[in-house]
């Protein structure tokens, strides 16, 4: 698990790319917006890369041939279904895993089309309810 | 028949109209309130807002009951989803996507898209046709 490319460098997306970073994986982050990509600056030593994630030469550009996993935390659910599945289908990537805000679509991807997804949608409102109820939550 | 067109630019208002015309029930969706609104005044309960793209979307619009799905919007990460969650979640026996960036013409295969139609391909064949023809 060495070679990790995130797609969507938005506060999820390059927070998790510094943290990686940090860790010692080889993080290369796609963006279709230059902007985004500067929430990596100082810190960041991996690749970065222009482009939208659903175009198969951004994603050969971004190294996926060698990838050895891509987490695709784009705006649209739509775009990171997209991702997700060019990825696991297309370029065999060993672990593809998707943000899917909208929890009955989730479990379609996760359930039908065997994706691993993560919905922060269900996450955070499970926390919220422990939150309300005095439980603790795990971060 | 009972047919979903999910985006309703110019192609999929044309498109609702002509089919309409044939005599077939359609259900024009779209996610964009103004466009829906406007449509509404020609086209009455045969257009609804809805995001066609999400599972409670395609429900509202009857997507159970419907024997062929088109998604003609101008994103294709949307056309892929509508058709999915039309084939695989609803069980939609026919479903047609349309490609606008040619490049995805492969990858829509590749994921067992079925039906999918290029404009830009579409087009470029005709002229390209007719540009050979008259160089021959």
């Amino acid at each position: 698990m060495n070679k990790v490319i995130i797609v969507g460098c938005g506060r999820v997306g390059s927070k998790m790319a510094i943290d990686l970073n940090n860790q010692g994986y080889k993080v290369t982050v796609i963006d279709r917006d230059p902007l985004a990509l500067r929430k990596l600056d100082d810190v960041f030593t991996g690749n970065k890369i222009v482009g939208t994630g659903i175009d198969e030469e951004v994603l050969i550009n971004a190294g996926i041939e060698k990838a050895s996993a891509l987490i695709t935390v784009a705006k649209g659910d739509n775009t990171n279904i997209m991702v997700g599945q060019i990825s696991k289908f297309i370029f065999n990537v060993p672990k593809v895993i998707l943000r899917i805000v909208d929890p009955k679509c989730k479990k379609f991807y996760e359930e039908k089309i065997g994706m691993i997804c993560y919905c922060q949608t269900e996450v955070s409102v499970n926390s919220y309810i422990k939150l309300l109820k005095g439980e603790e939550i795990c971060i | 028949m009972y047919i979903i067109i999910v985006g309703a630019g110019k192609a999929g208002y044309y498109l609702t109209k002509t089919l309409m015309d044939e005599n077939h029930e359609v259900t024009l969706v779209d996610w964009n309130f103004d466009r829906v609104k406007k449509l509404e005044m020609d086209l009455g309960d045969s257009i609804i807002y809805a995001s066609g793209s999400s599972i409670d979307g395609l429900d509202l619009s009857g997507c159970s009951r419907a024997d062929i799905v088109i998604a003609l919007t101008g994103d294709d990460e949307d056309n892929l989803v509508i058709c999915q969650l039309g084939s695989q979640y609803f069980g939609v026996k026919k479903t047609i996507a349309r490609i606008n960036n040619p490049k995805n013409s492969k990858i829509f295969k590749i994921l067992g898209m079925g039906t999918v139609v290029s404009g830009i391909i579409a087009i470029s064949e005709i002229i390209d046709n007719y540009v050979t023809v008259r160089k021959s």
